[in-house]
């Protein structure tokens, strides 16, 4: 058990009713960083924090929480007062007021940051009814009974889905600050490329199992490839001879090919070998450039495997 | 504040807001009762006649008859037809027929007409509060109620009917809140997945139990007695209102809340499907409710039923209310129901802190 980890996963596996398995085995979340977690629809992601916070039953597990064994964590009232988390649910009763939901709150944790109310626009909110919330609005009062006390450790599935992109902002900006001033720890469910921005690790789930897990930079040089290139082929009858001439050139990591555009991903040095491919064919449309978030989601979601 | 009674203080102001609930809770008892007492409580246009046949010259008649217009003096639209007749000749029987041998050692029975109108029934539970005040030994007394002569069935125990309904209508609301209100709505949290964030919250599940028991048992308490109130109001219960009554009620309808509550939090404790609660609750609630003698009489129900139905908690409790708004029961007098609801409530309630999940696993 290492006190450089704020979670620290040794050993987790759980299955379904219709036989699924997922393992999920020496997975560190490191302290006062975030810590992004991608993957496909339905790879585990949400199943492995789940499991972490004790909500689903497991068939092994050795998992410690801020130093604590797991299961002494959630018995411990004070242990507790250390998380803060946003599930992908939410399901808080739709008849309270989100006055009395900031109330329960404070009766919960005891303290509230008026950073995060304001973060969060909770003013605007407050003598509304929770049915009455778009989804939207109903996730910042997700957040805020994720946030308001500052917690050590913060899990969010999805925290920006359904905010507007002013809301969005705000929030991004809410998370680098409870990491970078506050110490805050924080994993992350992503697929957006602005939360995967302020991301210093990520962890890629493909089919119940962790694929990688490396800092934002490992991910993007090595794993992925630093840069992207993209040939639009359109109706070119070379297509499938393009395609495989791609293969030949040099320090490329990975390429495919979906609809009518070829992507490819690599070093800085494969640029000699693919301007020589776009000149050989005459081709008109293509792309150039560093790879970014968006390129890291989009091969987690499809071929990180 | 604290946690508990932040949390009590918003689960009650989430049910004054739920429409449904509220609906369910103080106004659909309120239509229930009108409705049974529009159709068993009066005559519904004309009066009943009830036959009374005295065979020969019969003292037993003659006080019985004397009992019967003092006690009944103030009841509306009882039209009696006395005749005499011949114990041992075939008499046709009409309407409801009460029949007063003049041998001490036979039955005084009271008959009902197969088939006889729901109104006829008005005119029974006068005749058994009479029974009732004259003290009679009940071994000595048949109610045949709607079948054969040789079926001795025992209805009610000698009220009018909306005395007798009453406190059967408070039992079903206790029952039907705890089930409809309390376990369905716990059912539906967890389904949705809201206990997931209780869960993750520094709150120790008891607080949780105790918050949403205390409010509901504070609704179910407060409409209970405002029921009992309107309804004397409105259908005179006849009932002597003091202090002591009140109190005497209170100890039961609160004992009352708490075990069907505790019930409720037993079934609710690990369910995960609403539709499986729901099907669990009504399972429970109709047969409970029938055969509980809250608002049809227990007497036609074969005696293993009776057992069961009396070792269930509803029964009884309604029982008890009877006798102490009609009979002046001391809470020693009703020991019994005490015992069984506070054995019913400490079982449920322990069983159901060490089962109760806030998930499926």
């Amino acid at each position: 058990m290492s006190k450089q980890f704020i979670i620290q996963v040794d050993e987790l596996q759980l299955s379904f009713e219709d036989g699924t398995a997922f393992n999920f085995n020496d997975i560190n979340i490191t302290k006062g960083k975030i810590t992004g977690i991608i993957g496909p629809n339905g790879s585990g992601k949400t199943t492995f924090v789940e499991a972490v916070l004790g909500l689903r039953k497991l068939n092994k597990a050795r998992i410690w929480i801020d130093g604590i064994p797991q299961k002494e964590f959630f018995k411990d009232n004070a242990s507790r007062k250390v998380l803060g988390s946003q599930l992908q649910v939410f399901a808080f009763s739709e008849l309270v007021k989100v006055s009395e939901m900031i109330a329960l709150h404070k009766a919960l944790y005891g303290k509230q940051s008026n950073r995060v109310y304001e973060a969060l626009a909770m003013d605007e909110l407050l003598n509304k009814r929770l049915d009455k919330l778009s989804g939207g609005q109903k996730q910042r009062i997700n957040l805020y009974m994720a946030l308001a006390h500052m917690p050590k450790l913060v899990t969010l599935d999805e925290p920006s889905a359904a905010l507007d992109k002013n809301m969005a902002e705000r929030l991004i900006e809410l998370l680098q600050y409870l990491s970078d001033v506050q110490n805050c720890s924080i994993l992350m469910i992503t697929h957006h490329p602005y939360e995967l921005d302020i991301c210093h690790e990520i962890i890629s789930i493909y089919g119940g199992t962790k694929t990688y897990h490396a800092s934002r930079e490992v991910f993007l040089n090595d794993i992925i490839g630093a840069f992207h290139a993209q040939i639009f082929i359109g109706d070119n009858e070379n297509a499938t001879l393009i395609q495989a001439e791609v293969n030949n050139i040099k320090h490329v990591k990975q390429h495919f090919m979906q609809g009518n555009q070829i992507d490819i991903y690599g070093q800085k040095t494969m640029e000699v070998g693919f301007l020589a491919l776009i000149k050989k064919h005459q081709l008109k449309s293509y792309s150039f450039g560093q790879s970014n978030s968006a390129d890291i989601l989009k091969i987690s979601t499809s071929f990180i495997g | 504040m604290s946690l508990l009674f932040q949390l009590a203080a918003i689960d009650l102001k989430s049910y004054f807001r739920n429409s449904f609930a509220l609906f369910f809770t103080f106004l659909f008892p309120v239509l229930l009762l009108v409705l049974l007492m529009l159709a068993f409580g009066s005559n519904n246009g004309g009066a009943s006649i009830i036959n009374i046949k005295i065979a020969g010259d019969n003292p037993r008649a003659t006080k019985y008859m004397t009992d019967m217009q003092h006690v009944l003096k103030h009841s509306n639209m009882l039209v009696f037809d006395i005749q005499k007749f011949d114990e041992n000749a075939d008499n046709k029987r009409q309407g409801v027929v009460v029949t007063i041998p003049t041998d001490e050692a036979k039955k005084i029975s009271i008959l009902v007409e197969k088939n006889a109108p729901l109104s006829i029934y008005n005119s029974i539970y006068p005749l058994m509060l009479v029974n009732s005040l004259q003290e009679i030994d009940y071994k000595k007394w048949d109610f045949v109620l709607n079948i054969p002569v040789k079926s001795n069935a025992v209805i009610g125990e000698g009220f009018k009917y909306g005395q007798y309904l009453i406190p059967g209508l408070i039992g079903m609301i206790l029952i039907s809140t705890s089930l409809f209100g309390f376990c369905t709505f716990l059912v539906e949290q967890r389904a949705k997945g809201a206990f997931k964030a209780y869960h993750l919250y520094p709150m120790q599940k008891w607080k949780f139990i105790a918050a949403f028991v205390s409010t509901r048992f504070v609704i179910l308490v407060v409409f209970s007695l405002l029921f009992l109130f309107v309804a004397d109001l409105v259908y005179g219960m006849g009932a002597v209102v003091d202090l002591l009554l009140i109190g005497k009620l209170l100890v039961l309808i609160s004992l009352g809340a708490l075990t069907f509550l505790s019930l409720a939090l037993l079934i609710s404790a690990r369910i995960m499907a609403v539709g499986m609660v729901t099907g669990i609750a009504n399972l429970l609630f109709y047969p409970a409710t029938f055969a509980s003698d809250l608002y049809i009489p227990q007497g036609g129900f074969p005696e293993f039923v009776k057992t069961i139905a009396n070792l269930f908690p509803l029964g009884p409790f309604a029982e008890a209310m009877r006798n102490i708004v009609y009979k002046s029961a001391t809470l020693a007098d009703i020991s019994y129901t005490l015992g069984l609801m506070s054995i019913w409530t400490i079982i449920c309630f322990a069983a159901s802190l060490t089962l109760f999940k806030w998930t499926r696993d």
